[in-house]
């Protein structure tokens, strides 16, 4: 125990000299917070539409209307032909272009199906998928006016009335998905790249020679070295924590301690796995790209940008390898759906063994012969 | 009288792959005695060192550290020895206290041992004026003073020194050998390696290495005897030169 102690006050000491990581390791990660929270957002924006409108009537300048009057919509310009609209689609100038045939106002008097067209910048899936969605909400109802104009009496014949409500997001706040997201980065980072870099650092500049002659047990150079980031992990969670709830006031329905218990392990997992990376690296440049490899690919996976049950099902699998996906999920229910230390027995233990799994690879993982 | 052997090495094979880093050595040290290793860049000193350190391994040999059997206790072999390498291993962004503080722990010496000791080795070193100076900041040769001294604080049986005054002057090193033989005559062995020919003059014993094979082992006082040489340059030159005619 007290040989990890001497680690543990070196470690602290050298990380507290070098002024530079240190801020980076304060400044980065909320700045990361901060920024992110805005930017990391799927809603549908303003979207810019034009029209080209060859009916030119009454009911096309009504439908035109309709929909510039939406908040998310504003209309560009008014265009002579296809092609011309189609160059404002090319330049990113608007993301919908509405186009109005001619005898539209005809056909529709007539019962005669009248049609419409939307071109619609499908880049972004996502939003493209509800630009559509939404236009056909807005000329939906302009149908449904016209049609009940005509024949009142089918007001109420036959329609569905169905109510909604959405629980545990009911603004469908995108900040509010995103937050807890952010904070697994945040203290993934710390555990993932900082510890990992600290690692190979020392063996770059030799000094791990120095430790390797000694009778040191290998488990107590890994504990020393994982202890001191364990601890700058949990207090930066802390932080961002508070952050989220005073500064943006995000939800923290469930308990605290519950929470904070579960990122403990889950840290003692992720630093692990940066100490097992850098004991399998032989330069900063090695472990970087390592790092950077699985950060990459377990933070998209675990479900930060979109759910993950939209993703093939094989990620479910891989998911049970994956430390942020433990706690990605948890951190949701805890903080957006209040759930209790209950709800979250079986990932805890799964975590926690996962954990245990982890550091004794790392501890096995380190060589102190070449 | 039967002097204590503190090193024994028999048949020391380290080959990587079809490359022989050490060919079929054997030796032994005395206890007290100044060792040296010298022999060329690629001789094989270093990796036969590390062996003896217990941070690499032989394909095969028996070795035999402070009558502790290699094999079977490499761990607790490494609490009878200090160690110091040619790339200068202390922390450089520590302060001379820190390292003395961190290497002491490591090496289970209790909180008052080490603060006693921290204040002794300095006091003999005159540098308790620089107890709170970074490390990194220092000249070289101070650095390799702390850096013996650091691995001989722990009091070890045996300290080996894998080149340990690279890069430094004649004089430097002189003032560093001051403080070997001060360890020696405490009764601490020496095990060094070296490719400085004052260094070698400096040793009791002398093994030379090329190839990854010992050429010969004698005192250098021997060995210019036999070699009808004025200096161990001259005794160096004479024996690699007839192994390559």
């Amino acid at each position: 125990m007290r040989t990890i102690f001497y680690i543990i006050q070196k470690e602290f000491i050298q990380i507290f000299r070098d002024k530079a990581l240190l801020s980076l390791m304060i400044i980065a990660p909320f700045a990361q917070l901060v920024i992110l929270i805005y930017a990391a957002n799927l809603e549908m924006g303003n979207v810019n539409f034009a029209v080209v409108d060859y009916d030119k009537t009454q009911t096309s300048s009504k439908l035109v209307n309709l929909m510039s009057a939406s908040p998310f919509y504003s209309l560009i310009d008014y265009e002579n032909s296809i092609d011309e609209a189609q160059t404002l689609l090319t330049r990113g100038e608007v993301h919908l272009v509405v186009v109005i045939p001619k005898h539209f106002e005809q056909d529709l008097e007539e019962s005669n199906s009248p049609k419409l067209q939307l071109l619609i910048d499908a880049v972004n899936g996502t939003t493209a998928f509800l630009v559509n969605n939404y236009s056909r909400y807005i000329i939906g109802d302009f149908n449904e006016d016209i049609v009940i104009q005509r024949y009142p009496e089918a007001e109420n014949m036959g329609k569905i009335n169905c109510t909604y409500s959405y629980w545990y997001n009911d603004l469908l706040d995108y900040k509010i998905f995103m937050f807890p997201g952010l904070l697994v980065i945040l203290v993934s980072l710390v555990g993932l790249f900082i510890a990992a870099l600290n690692f190979v650092k020392e063996k770059e500049l030799g000094n791990i020679t120095q430790i390797n002659v000694t009778a040191i047990k290998k488990y107590q150079f890994i504990a020393g070295k994982l202890i001191p980031f364990w601890i700058i992990g949990i207090v930066e969670f802390v932080i961002g924590l508070f952050i989220g709830k005073f500064f943006f006031n995000m939800p923290f329905l469930g308990s605290f301690w519950t929470l904070l218990l579960y990122t403990s392990i889950y840290l003692i997992c992720v630093l692990s796995l940066g100490l097992f990376l850098a004991s399998i690296s032989h330069s900063q440049q090695q472990v970087m790209f390592f790092t950077f490899f699985f950060f990459l690919t377990f933070i998209i996976l675990s479900g930060i940008f979109t759910p993950i049950e939209t993703m093939p099902s094989w990620v479910k699998y891989v998911n049970y390898l994956n430390p942020f996906a433990y706690l990605m999920k948890v951190i949701r229910m805890i903080l957006l759906k209040g759930s209790s230390f209950y709800n979250i027995i079986p990932d805890t233990i799964c975590l926690t063994a996962y954990s245990i799994m982890m550091f004794f690879i790392a501890v096995f993982s380190y060589k102190k012969i070449s | 009288m039967e002097r204590e052997v503190v090193i024994e090495v028999k048949n020391l094979y380290k080959k990587f792959g079809n490359f022989v880093a050490n060919d079929n050595l054997s030796f032994k040290v005395y206890k007290g005695e100044i060792y040296g290793f010298l022999g060329a860049n690629g001789a094989g000193k270093t990796t036969a060192m590390k062996i003896l350190c217990g941070i690499s391994l032989p394909t095969s040999g028996e070795v035999t550290i402070a009558h502790l059997d290699f094999n079977k206790y490499r761990e607790k072999i490494k609490l009878k020895i200090g160690y110091m390498s040619q790339k200068f291993s202390l922390y450089d962004d520590l302060t001379v206290k820190e390292n003395f503080r961190f290497f002491g722990g490591i090496y289970r010496m209790s909180r008052a041992q080490i603060k006693e000791a921290t204040v002794r080795l300095l006091e003999s070193l005159d540098m308790m004026s620089l107890m709170d100076t970074i490390v990194g900041s220092l000249p070289v040769g101070w650095k390799q003073k702390l850096a013996f001294t650091i691995a001989n604080m722990h009091s070890p049986e045996i300290v080996f020194l894998d080149e340990p005054t690279g890069g430094v002057d004649p004089l430097t090193r002189r003032r560093f050998w001051e403080l070997i033989y001060q360890a020696a005559n405490n009764g601490v062995t020496v095990f060094v390696t070296t490719h400085y020919m004052d260094e070698a003059e400096y040793c009791n014993r002398l093994c030379i290495m090329n190839d990854g094979k010992i050429i010969v082992e004698n005192s250098p006082k021997e060995l210019k005897t036999i070699y009808n040489a004025s200096n161990m340059d001259e005794v160096f030159l004479k024996i690699v030169n007839r192994k390559h005619s």
